[in-house]
């Protein structure tokens, strides 16, 4: 029976369809058998992310109002994975009420059966896209950065989550400057916990190669020389792991400190 | 107080509006009117009537006594007007209209009774002197978050950016106030706020506002227990320990 993770934040253009791209193709890698849905319709780029675009036939909405025979049908197999990493696409020319929650439930039901995770991109807002979004997921995981919108967002966010009995909730803080933090201009880690207040997934930087990475449909985490891509291996392998101590590789500066983040859990 | 100052009848285009100061006796209130109708008995006739009760509590005995006041003299009772929640809970629970009015007879007018007919269910912050209880409240409050107490509200928990926290008295949080606070809406003008960080996006005691200076705030934030008050018009905060030293 697979988990259905949610990745949301409220606040758009935090990196969440980049985060389900690398998280998902991280944990195929693995060998984890995962299906990637996209959960924003109308405005849907995971496709484009993950350079599947030119194969899609049918899409989320064909499914649900079953226009085709089932989301077999629509799935794409990403073939740089040895059947474990699939794309349901969202659809492009539709509204996101063309879905309801109830739909999306029954869809993830159905599809947790034979994947080890589902993992769900969630459109920015609080409206009817994200209540379509998590309404079959088990966990979520809130993205933000490290910026008083993008908090303020998330913390909307995860009052609501948590006000729909979802509880299983972790953090990943997106686009980190460390030097930007030293002058104060960004906020630290720490500011975002004290307000959040929920377990530390993991924290990416910011870095240049994302960009590189999605013109080219290729998940960073795929990529050596990016350190947003080194940032989301060690985010699967604690998914896969969870409670696992943060690797100490390079400068002690940086990865000493995230160290602790981890092991220290405020209540 | 005279009841005759302590009762009025107003008219307006909607119908009639009977005022009673909260400080008068109902007995000799609806006597006296009694007695102001009894010869112009023709004139008020089939009138559609509202009692204006201010603050004043009531309860079911007391609300049956205007309903047989309006039968007996052929009224239709529109409905009652009052900011205390009680009454307005009392008249509801005696299928009869109830609209929050604001403060104290003084204030009337036909504009209170335009309010009846969209029959008011919004959450309009009541202007009531505030009660003496504390509504404990023991979660962190999150953006988009609001609480309201008629009384004080005692907050265990912090209070993020995006929240909000009313009360007619005290507001005491046993944590971080990020969010926007407004104490004293009762017009309880010694009302405090308590935090044990003070970094309010906004901060209201009765109708002053304070905000914080736009500089940057605590890093690593340190606890500083404050109590905010009103002195002389402006919002004051003093470390709660002082008085210790």
């Amino acid at each position: 029976m697979g988990k259905v993770i949610v990745i949301t934040s409220g606040k758009g253009g935090v990196g969440k369809t980049t985060a389900v791209a690398n998280i998902g193709s991280g944990l195929a890698k693995v060998g984890k058998k995962v299906a990637l849905i996209d959960g924003d319709i109308g405005l849907r780029n995971l496709d484009l992310i993950m350079g599947l675009e030119n194969r899609i036939v049918f899409d989320l909405f064909d499914v649900v109002h079953k226009k085709c025979r089932s989301y077999k049908q629509a799935l794409i197999k990403d073939k740089r994975f040895s059947d474990t990493l699939f794309l349901l696409p969202a659809p492009q020319s539709k509204e996101k009420d063309a879905v309801q929650p109830e739909q999306m439930r029954q869809l993830c039901e159905e599809m947790k059966t034979e994947f080890d995770f589902l993992i769900i991109d969630c459109p920015a807002g609080i409206e009817h896209g994200f209540k379509n979004a998590v309404a079959g997921a088990d966990e979520a995981i809130i993205i933000t950065n490290p910026e008083v919108s993008a908090v303020r967002d998330a913390d909307r966010i995860i009052g609501l989550l948590e006000a729909q009995e979802k509880n299983n909730l972790s953090l990943i803080i997106n686009r980190y400057k460390k030097e930007l933090v030293k002058k104060g201009d960004m906020l630290s880690i720490d500011d975002v916990r004290e307000i959040l207040n929920v377990d530390l997934l993991g924290i990416v930087p910011e870095d240049e190669r994302i960009l590189h990475c999605s013109n080219k449909g290729e998940p960073a985490i795929l990529d050596q020389s990016s350190s947003a891509g080194e940032a989301y291996r060690s985010i699967v392998e604690r998914i896969i792991n969870p409670g696992l101590e943060f690797n100490i590789k390079k400068e002690k500066g940086f990865f000493e400190k995230v160290k602790n983040f981890f092991t220290l859990k405020r209540n | 107080m005279k009841t005759e100052k302590a009762v009025s009848i107003k008219g307006t285009r909607h119908g009639l509006i009977i005022n009673i100061h909260e400080d008068e006796e109902l007995e000799p209130a609806l006597e006296y009117l009694d007695g102001l109708i009894a010869d112009k008995k023709d004139f008020f006739k089939g009138a559609s009537v509202s009692f204006n009760l201010g603050w004043r509590d009531i309860n079911n005995e007391e609300l049956q006594k205007f309903k047989s006041f309006c039968e007996l003299n052929e009224f239709t009772l529109q409905g009652v007007i009052s900011s205390s929640i009680i009454t307005r809970k009392i008249a509801e629970s005696n299928n009869v209209k109830a609209v929050i009015g604001r403060l104290g007879i003084a204030e009337h007018g036909s504009g209170a009774l335009s309010k009846l007919r969209s029959a008011v269910k919004q959450e309009k912050i009541p202007f009531h002197p505030p009660e003496e209880h504390t509504k404990i409240v023991k979660k962190t409050l999150r953006s988009g978050q609001d609480e309201h107490s008629q009384g004080n509200l005692l907050l265990l928990g912090d209070l993020n950016p995006g929240a909000q926290i009313t009360a007619g008295g005290d507001v005491y949080i046993l944590g971080a106030l990020r969010g926007r606070v407004h104490a004293g809406l009762g017009g309880k003008p010694d009302s405090l706020v308590f935090a044990l960080l003070m970094e309010p996006a906004q901060l209201r005691i009765g109708e002053i506002i304070a905000t914080l200076p736009n500089e940057k705030k605590s890093r690593g934030s340190q606890l500083s227990p404050v109590v905010a008050k009103l002195e002389n018009q402006r919002i004051v905060v003093t470390p709660y320990f002082q008085k210790l030293r």
